[in-house]
């Protein structure tokens, strides 16, 4: 009997409590949204308005006009799905290598890859900017996926094969010996039951590339301006500050990834987390 | 195997290698001349203007077309840096003035010397402002707009409060008690780390007669008695609690806001000053009053006092290869259309054209004559090609001091240190 | 003599490495080594361009300025006062969401949300929250009555420190607790049940049957939460540009300012190396603790 209250206190507490931080968590982000549907002036009001007053959706209607918008969206959508996808691509071949190999140099380069995440983006950022400038890739679609490619890799490198080494090698030696190659393995077998990791990376290439600053900020200039970029020269220039503009199209900027988020939810929280516990 | 291999590590190699080329401009080669114009920053009316005028030019002439670009105002440094670099880029660039010291040397602006038609044109604009583009004895672009720093004045809380416009510093600092009384500040300003703060520093360092350099531009000067003064009388007034203390945080927008809101009467501005109240924050301009930037009543250094003007200059690059067209199109959209005969108050600043000051020119400006007045009088920052680090030595000075962190003299000689580094290195 | 099958096989893993490989290649390895060999180096990028080759005087000029100093000082505070909180935070965030066994997606989602915001957005979005007079932050805290007068958050030091740090644990939130969640539900029952039969209380279950088995989670969550604080340029940028009074100028925001403000490419590259020697030091004695653990856990 007791038991099973203290059972019911402690989901009443969970949920209740749960509930109060994640509302606690999302709170900033309800000041954001009512600042971009009311006129600017109740923006600067003291005391401030915590509802509005009057609604508006002008913020929404006239964002586009302030700067190619648009062409920042396709930017970063574009930057970002490319990362991902090499980013996938090349890390799922070289943490395969990792997991399943043994090779001169395996301990060394493993943990050289792994290490490289861990740098300060400031300390290569102006060699970085030599060599992409060198490439003439500076201010280009392609040069930016590179950059994020680079950085993407460590962290996914590391993740997969944390979750390939988790997977039993029977699968694949009953495969091997029945005449598959390597590549047929790593798509048919290790990829589908891996897919909670590859879900884990792919997400995070793309969030990588789609809220990347920095870097953004320093190597693009028009052609490639991503939005994070795009969303302080567009609405904050030298004497302009649209508030309500630029929160607007932050909340609609943060749509991608939000929807990434929620529905891949399960498998990104299982892919992440299985490859740094089950270690 | 090894076709999969193979396959594997090409594909995404010519995926990118094809990104490249799609993403790289398409570049042809037509009939007109192509002159190719970066324009940096600029108001939402300067923009409106500046795109219309290109799209009349361009219908009107056949043998030049302009490519026009808006770019980031906070950018144009670094743009100049790496087009200078790579000898490569626009032909024609609106960016502020002292860059035509920093890259005049450099080659990265043409000389308008090399015009015949240029003493003509030099005419036509005033001398004072023209010195801010010159550097040992060449112009290294046309100096278009003009933004004198004056003092933005709340009407209405002066007459509520039965105040004159102040004229001193002593004046400023009697204003306070009676203000504070009803909640509100007499002054504001940016105070954060960033170059506003240092642009509302060296008005109150001109007029107390004080300059940034010494004579021959050796050592700081803005840390002897008229720097440390000027510092001063902010600090004083912020401890006091005439000045708000959060201006230590404060950028543009959050003076602004401070001001339009009724919280602040004065503020040290521009021109732009009638066109943000209005458009972001609809401010009844019919409180709006300008005035000169006040000076300390004594003068605390043998300097005359002026005013600090900035200027916006259009100018040649000097790896362009078109540069008679350029010329043509500078005079063109910088010089002869209409919109530089009056003045605009959307423009973002005032014209430097000796024509828009003729009597009978009907402007919108408020105050006008108070600002054509500072622009004549006017004495930019120092042509300096190490002006920018120069100026957030000065800003993050201001900034220390307002934040308590040091004493005025302290800071500015801290910076001062550091500025005469900067002064040796070059 | 060595087949050429065996050949073949001895090769294939190197195949597999290659394409990240050349892309680190590229991206990483070649800018560190050239940014060390900057930093050996007075580069002039105007005036003619060229360097001059100064040994470690960039270094030392470096480790004795005032800036660089401070701002490693408010690197350290910034990290070492985000941390434990949002440790903290976090791991009570983790057991409280462990309760919750319906709907758990929907609550999920609510906490994955100041993860999907970019870093650019949280930082203006916090600027203004703590605004002195139009921020909420002093609005709630003025009607709850915890204070008499608005409070000039980003215009003093100590005050505009505590605001990027409110700032960062909101942010940190939903990576933490995910990954000490995550951890929870990995600990079997079994263990629980053993603890309840040997008449422990719920206090000593937590002490020491929860917080031995999240050890191993909370080191990792530790190392890279510490590593991205400590790297982190964009949000206080954003939110304060290192001021007021370089109170809160971190070291990347030294780094940015030295070589892109003040055009000294060369002691910019010095500090970053600076920056990265630290980095590394942190994690090789991290993921030596980390493997003894594992080689521990798996002896036992």
């Amino acid at each position: 009997m007791k038991h099973r209250t203290h059972a019911r206190v402690r989901a009443w507490l969970g949920y209740g409590l749960g509930s109060l931080s994640a509302l606690c968590l999302v709170l900033p982000l309800v000041w954001v949204v009512t600042t971009s549907l009311r006129p600017i002036a109740e923006v600067t009001s003291t005391p401030p308005i915590v509802f509005p007053q009057s609604i508006t959706f002008d913020a929404y209607a006239d964002l586009w006009e302030a700067a190619p918008f648009l062409n920042y969206f396709a930017n970063s959508i574009a930057i970002s799905l490319l990362t991902a996808l090499i980013a996938l691509g090349f890390s799922v071949s070289a943490a395969y290598a990792f997991a399943r190999f043994r090779f001169r140099g395996h301990g060394l380069l493993l943990m050289l890859v792994v290490m490289s995440q861990m740098l300060p983006g400031s300390s290569i950022l102006i060699p970085l900017f030599q060599v992409i400038r060198g490439l003439g890739l500076l201010d280009t679609r392609t040069g930016m996926v590179l950059i994020y490619t680079g950085f993407a890799i460590p962290f996914c490198t590391w993740l997969l094969n944390g979750y390939f080494r988790a997977i039993p090698e029977e699968l694949e030696q009953a495969a091997l010996i029945d005449g598959c190659s390597r590549l047929q393995l790593l798509w048919r077998i290790v990829l589908p039951l891996a897919a909670p990791a590859v879900v884990a990376v792919g997400t995070f290439a793309f969030l990588l590339s789609w809220n990347e600053f920095l870097f953004a900020f320093v190597f693009t200039k028009s052609k490639a301006l991503t939005i994070p970029v795009g969303l302080r020269a567009a609405f904050l220039g030298q004497y302009v500050n649209k508030y309500d503009q630029l929160f607007a199209a932050s909340l609609i900027f943060s749509l991608p990834p939000i929807a990434l988020f929620v529905s891949l939810q399960r498998y990104f929280v299982q892919g992440l987390t299985a490859g740094a516990v089950k270690e | 195997m090894r076709t999969a291999l193979f396959l594997l590590f090409f594909c995404p190699l010519a995926a990118l290698l094809l990104l490249s080329c799609w993403s790289s401009p398409s570049s042809g080669a037509g009939a007109p001349v192509e002159v190719v114009v970066w324009d940096f920053g600029g108001v939402p009316g300067h923009q409106a203007w500046i795109k219309q005028a290109v799209e009349k030019f361009n219908a009107s002439h056949r043998d030049i077309r302009i490519e026009m670009e808006i770019r980031d105002w906070a950018t144009q440094r670094e743009s100049l840096i790496s087009t200078t670099i790579v000898g490569e880029g626009p032909d024609i660039i609106r960016v502020h003035h002292k860059y035509s010291v920093e890259f005049g040397e450099l080659g990265g602006l043409y000389p308008l010397e090399n015009f015949p038609d240029f003493p003509q044109v030099k005419e036509r604009f005033f001398p004072n402002v023209l010195e801010q583009v010159e550097f040992q004895g060449k112009h290294y672009g046309l100096p278009i707009t003009m933004l004198p720093f004056i003092l933005a004045v709340n009407r209405e809380i002066l007459e509520k409060y039965d105040l004159e416009i102040p004229r001193t510093w002593e004046e400023m600092r009697a204003m306070g008690p009676l203000l504070k009384e009803g909640g509100i500040h007499a002054f504001t300003m940016p105070g954060g780390v960033n170059l506003d703060t240092a642009y509302r520093f060296l008005p109150l360092l001109y007029k107390a007669g004080g300059r940034v350099f010494d004579e021959d531009w050796s050592r700081a000067a803005f840390n002897g008695p008229a720097g440390k003064a000027a510092l001063s009388f902010l600090v004083e007034m912020q401890q006091a609690g005439y000045f708000p203390s959060a201006s230590a945080a404060y950028a543009f927008d959050e003076n602004a806001a401070h001001w339009c809101t009724g919280k602040a009467a004065l503020s040290i501005e521009g021109p732009w000053w009638q066109d943000i109240v209005l458009g972001n924050y609809k401010f009844d301009l019919a409180k709006l009053v300008l005035a000169p930037v006040p000076g300390p009543e004594q003068l605390l250094e043998p300097n005359p006092p002026r005013t600090l003007l900035d200027v916006v200059m259009v100018a040649i690059t000097g790896y362009t290869r078109v540069p008679q067209q350029a010329w043509v199109v500078l005079k063109a959209l910088n010089v002869d259309d209409p919109v530089w005969q009056v003045p605009n108050p959307e423009m973002g600043g005032i014209p430097a054209h000796k024509a828009a000051y003729a009597p009978g020119v009907q402007s919108k400006y408020i105050g006008l004559e108070v600002l054509a007045e500072a622009g004549r009088n006017g004495l930019g920052w120092p042509g300096h090609p190490g002006i920018t680090e120069i100026q957030r030595h000065i800003a993050d000075a201001v900034n220390m001091a307002l934040t308590g962190v040091m004493s005025p003299q302290e800071a500015l000689d801290n910076a001062a240190q550091e500025v005469d580094e900067i002064l040796n290195d070059f | 003599m060595i087949s050429k099958e065996h050949l073949h096989r001895q090769l294939t893993p190197y195949y597999f490495l290659l394409p990240a490989l050349l892309v680190l290649a590229v991206i990483i390895l070649y800018p560190i080594l050239s940014n060390l060999a900057m930093s050996l180096q007075k580069v002039r990028l105007l005036k003619g361009g060229g360097s001059d080759f100064v040994g470690l005087a960039n270094y030392g000029r470096l480790l004795g300025s005032n800036t660089f100093q401070g701002s490693v000082g408010s690197s350290l505070r910034f990290t070492l006062c985000s941390l434990p909180i949002a440790l903290v935070l976090g791991l009570g965030l983790a057991l409280v969401f462990n309760e919750i066994r319906k709907y758990r997606p929907v609550f999920t989602a609510f906490l994955l949300v100041p993860w999907a915001i970019a870093p650019v957005v949280t930082g203006y979005m916090w600027r203004w929250l703590f605004h002195d007079s139009f921020g909420l932050v002093n609005h709630f805290l003025l009607g709850l009555g915890l204070i008499r007068g608005n409070i000039p958050w980003l215009a003093q030091p100590d005050t505009a420190m505590a605001a990027v740090v409110v700032a960062n644990i909101w942010r940190f939130m939903p990576y933490i607790t995910i990954m000490l969640l995550a951890g929870l539900q990995g600990i079997s029952a079994e263990l629980y049940e053993a603890a309840q039969v040997d008449g422990a209380n719920v206090a000593q279950r937590f002490w020491h049957v929860t917080l031995p088995q999240l050890r191993h989670v909370i080191g990792v969550v530790f190392l890279f939460s510490t590593i991205w604080m400590v790297n982190d340029f964009g949000l206080i940028f954003i939110m304060t540009e290192g001021g007021p009074a370089k109170a809160t100028q971190v070291v990347p925001i030294t780094v940015y300012r030295i070589a892109f403000e003040h055009l000294q490419l060369g002691r910019g590259a010095a500090a970053a190396m600076l920056l990265l020697v630290f980095l590394l030091a942190l994690s090789v004695l991290f993921i030596r603790v980390l493997f003894r653990e594992r080689r521990a856990a798996h002896e036992a």
